[in-house]
């Protein structure tokens, strides 16, 4: 038995928004702790790993562990026409064969979807050892990021001495962003366990932040290891996108 | 097995031109895999995940996606793999240049096996509906990121169907003889159990797990198709009764589409001569074969031809390639009837009659036929004088048949699957005339048209296949033969295989205005073949020069129904060419 309400449409979009970038099917774990949900997309170069406590819903009854697993494009397609006063009620039939979203508003409207067959693997994200952690506005690092994919089709991350960089290299040019960690600074917090430098794909990093939804963000990362960035959704609930490193073979 | 060793053993393949030597390098590579593995060694080598008649979806990746999976793993913009492809001359040579620089990480390292590339690109093929191009694209970029540059060279080239080692079935029949019994002496044995069931792979894995007696037990299986017997070509009835031993069956040879009917109970399979599925085209041949077939179990062969209900009169190959289609089948089927003429059975209620001469087989036919105007035998008679055949030529022409059939019937006239055979020889309208027979060439390039042409393509240049390189030299440009309506049909066909650089595959020292993959198969006429310095067909082993094909002209047939592969070959071209010699 499951059953949960939302009374806010707006977090409902961002989160199925966040797992589009990267999936074609989303695999929801729902228990009585809440509904989690860890995937890499299909290069297995990305993964996102969501996690919404019960605290996030208004109303949240879970009896035992659901495997649900549904297409991301139907998500999508039905979280287009959520109006942003409805309120949301999540359930599965009696025989769990049917995931159902039920938009209450000046109608009561009710979309059931059939569940797909799970993957037999199931992820759980590790914590990875990251020697640097940034915590910035997530505006700040959007617009590094377009300003480097003006350039380039990477963006090279460097950490040290109370600066974060993004550097890009293109046929073109160079563009460089700097932010230094300060009170005013839209990065105002910067731990260094030891410097750090790694390249990302601007395909994935492009895609990615579009979907950061919050106003705050963290970042994690390590020379030449993967990249984390952690962000919250609704109240308690939040979001992480780890994506691995690009390599230089000469 | 790694694919990392594949890849390798490949590139040596590849960069290797002794027929022999490729054959030892694949054997020593086949030597090495586990007996498991070697099912899928052999698909991606053949650059086919299952053989067609399984019915499994194609990994067919086009050219527009195949780029774009390159740039996202090379993390370059689409036009910058563009621009690689151009000069390097394919797809998968740009994508090794590309990731040589840097490489996308995954979350997630396995080791690149040969399995594991197996069974990605088999969730390729599989995806399908919305998002699926999404979904391939994100797999094989998955592939190529935890892929060696090497590697990701021949990965690309099996997705998008140009493998080009120069390895054809044959030479890999070749490879599994002397990897598994040591000598090629055996090859014979392995070939046979192929034509017999069209599944190399499964051939493959039989000899490493069970060795040649298993390979020489494999039998006729209904459900699985048989590779189909073929016909040479002669144009003179004294040469014809003497290569089949002095007595005919001569049979009028109808204008239609070859089938190969499976019955097991009432469960019925159509193959085409491509060992296709084809089951869905004709619902109405299947009830023919279901109603009026006497027997639990069959394999019988015989030609679909379309009629003219009105007229009761048979209607050209042309209107029968309109029931190639995937949608309104019923309604087509009322629209373009058909008729049945079968004309061999290879097996019959438990029993191979393959094994049978000629005249048994038939008579087997006669009894477990029930005829009807749906469905019948060929017309067919037993000669022994060329004269008589040739009044049966002269009278099947008469009654608008494309020519006769002439087929030995002495002891030894068993059915020889998957081989052109002396058994049978054909004789069409168009060489008695002192014309070359029909050919099918392959569409590879195209020059603008001008003038009262312009806005279609005024000339196409066309290939034959070469089984020995797996390659595709030209032979000719066709500029006559064409109404408006073709060019506009030719235009229409082809826009979905053009390609931005001539195919690697095709072979032409003439620059066409615009390159196609080659896969458009159509039937020209032509008066001669002869030797020509500007088209390179079997120029290795004629020596001065190419062969080409003087005056050739489309016959407005395109024919869906063969592959590119089982187009006219360069050793085809090579025979007519020493017939007509031998003429003059």
């Amino acid at each position: 038995m499951f059953h949960a309400t939302l009374d806010s449409t707006k977090t409902w979009k961002q989160i199925v928004d966040a797992l589009a970038t990267l999936l074609t099917e989303v695999v929801f774990i729902i228990d009585d702790k809440g509904i989690s949900l860890c995937q890499l997309d299909s290069s297995k170069a990305a993964m996102i790993d969501l996690s919404l406590p019960a605290g996030v819903f208004q109303e949240y009854q879970c009896s035992q562990e659901h495997v649900v697993c549904l297409d991301t494009d139907e998500l999508v397609k039905v979280s287009k026409r959520m109006a942003g006063d409805d309120h949301i009620e999540f359930s599965l039939d009696d025989d769990a064969q049917r995931f159902e979203i039920k938009l209450i508003g000046q109608a009561e409207r009710r979309f059931s979807f059939m569940l797909l067959t799970p993957p037999e693997e199931r992820r759980s994200s590790k914590p990875m050892p990251y020697d640097v952690r940034a915590e910035m506005f997530t505006d700040a690092f959007k617009q590094a990021i377009k300003d480097i994919s003006v350039i380039s089709n990477h963006v090279r991350i460097r950490a040290e001495e109370g600066t974060l960089e993004f550097r890009g290299e293109g046929n073109l040019g160079e563009a460089h962003v700097t932010l230094r960690v300060g009170e005013e600074s839209p990065l105002y917090s910067l731990e260094i366990g030891r410097p750090a430098t790694a390249m990302y794909s601007m395909s994935y990093l492009a895609n990615i932040s579009k979907a950061m939804s919050s106003d705050s963000l963290v970042l994690q990362f390590a020379t030449d290891k993967p990249i984390q960035m952690e962000f919250g959704v609704a109240e308690g609930g939040t979001i992480k996108f780890i994506l691995a490193p690009r390599i230089e073979r000469r | 097995m790694l694919y990392q060793r594949l890849a390798e053993a490949y590139e040596k393949i590849e960069n290797t031109s002794g027929s022999l030597d490729k054959i030892a390098i694949l054997a020593e590579l086949l030597r090495e895999a586990e007996a498991s593995e070697i099912e899928k060694v052999i698909a991606l080598t053949l650059g086919k995940l299952f053989p067609d008649w399984k019915g499994e979806p194609e990994i067919g990746i086009a050219e527009k996606m195949a780029v774009q999976v390159v740039a996202q793993a090379a993390s370059v913009p689409d036009d910058e793999v563009k621009k690689v492809v151009k000069r390097l001359g394919d797809i998968g040579a740009a994508a090794e240049e590309l990731l040589k620089s840097s490489v996308q990480m995954t979350l997630l390292s396995e080791e690149l096996t040969v399995s594991r590339v197996f069974d990605t690109l088999y969730s390729v093929a599989r995806a399908s509906g919305s998002g699926s191009s999404k979904m391939k694209t994100s797999l094989l970029v998955g592939l190529l990121t935890e892929a060696q540059p090497l590697e990701a060279r021949y990965i690309m080239r099996t997705v998008t169907g140009s493998l080009r080692l120069g390895l054809g079935h044959m030479m890999i029949v070749d490879s599994l003889a002397l990897a598994f019994t040591g000598s090629r002496d055996n090859r014979s044995d392995i070939e046979h159990a192929f034509n017999l069931c069209s599944d190399l792979g499964y051939v493959a894995r039989l000899l490493a797990e069970e060795g040649i007696e298993a390979v020489r037990s494999v039998s006729i299986e209904v459900g699985r198709p048989i590779r189909m017997m073929a016909a040479k070509k002669l144009s003179s009835p004294e040469e014809i009764m003497e290569k089949v031993g002095g007595r005919a069956l001569v049979e009028y040879k109808y204008d239609g589409e070859r089938i190969q009917a499976h019955k097991k109970g009432d469960e019925i399979v159509l193959f085409s001569r491509r060992q296709e599925r084809i089951t869905d085209q004709y619902p109405d041949v299947v009830e023919y074969v279901r109603d009026h077939v006497r027997t639990g179990s069959c394999i019988i062969e015989g030609e679909v031809v379309a009629y003219d209900p009105g007229t009761g009169e048979t209607r050209p190959f042309q209107e029968l390639m309109r029931r190639r289609r995937k949608f309104d089948i019923e309604e087509m089927t009322k629209e373009v009837p058909v008729r049945v003429f079968l004309f061999d059975v290879l097996y019959a209620d438990g029993e191979d009659i393959s094994v049978r001469p000629m005249l048994d087989r038939r008579s087997v036919l006669e009894k477990i036929v029930d005829k009807c105007e749906d469905i019948g035998l060929t017309v067919g008679e037993v000669t022994d004088s060329a004269e008589r055949l040739r009044e049966i030529f002269m009278t099947a022409l008469d009654t608008g048949h494309e020519g006769i059939m002439a087929k030995a019937v002495h002891e030894g006239s068993r059915y020889q699957a998957g081989s052109r055979s002396w058994l049978w020889i054909k004789l069409k309208a168009s060489y008695s005339e002192g014309m070359m027979d029909t050919l099918d060439l392959v569409v590879v390039g195209a020059f603008h048209g001008r003038g009262k042409r312009t806005g279609v393509y005024g000339a196409i240049l066309a290939a034959v296949y070469d089984e020995d390189t797996d390659t595709f030299p030209t032979v000719c440009k066709i500029g006559t033969g064409f109404t408006d309506e073709m060019l506009e049909e030719f235009k229409r066909r082809l826009a979905d295989y053009v390609l931005d650089a001539r195919d690697p595959r095709v072979v032409s020292d003439l620059e066409a205005d615009v390159w196609f993959e080659p896969r458009l198969v159509v039937e020209v006429v032509g008066d001669e073949v002869t030797i020509s310095p500007t088209h390179p067909a079997g120029r290795e082993k004629i020596g001065t020069g190419g062969l080409a094909i003087r005056f050739p002209r489309f016959t407005g047939r395109f024919r869906d129904d063969k592959n590119p592969t089982q187009a006219t070959t360069v050793a085809d071209l090579i025979d007519l060419f020493e017939m007509q010699r031998g003429l003059r």
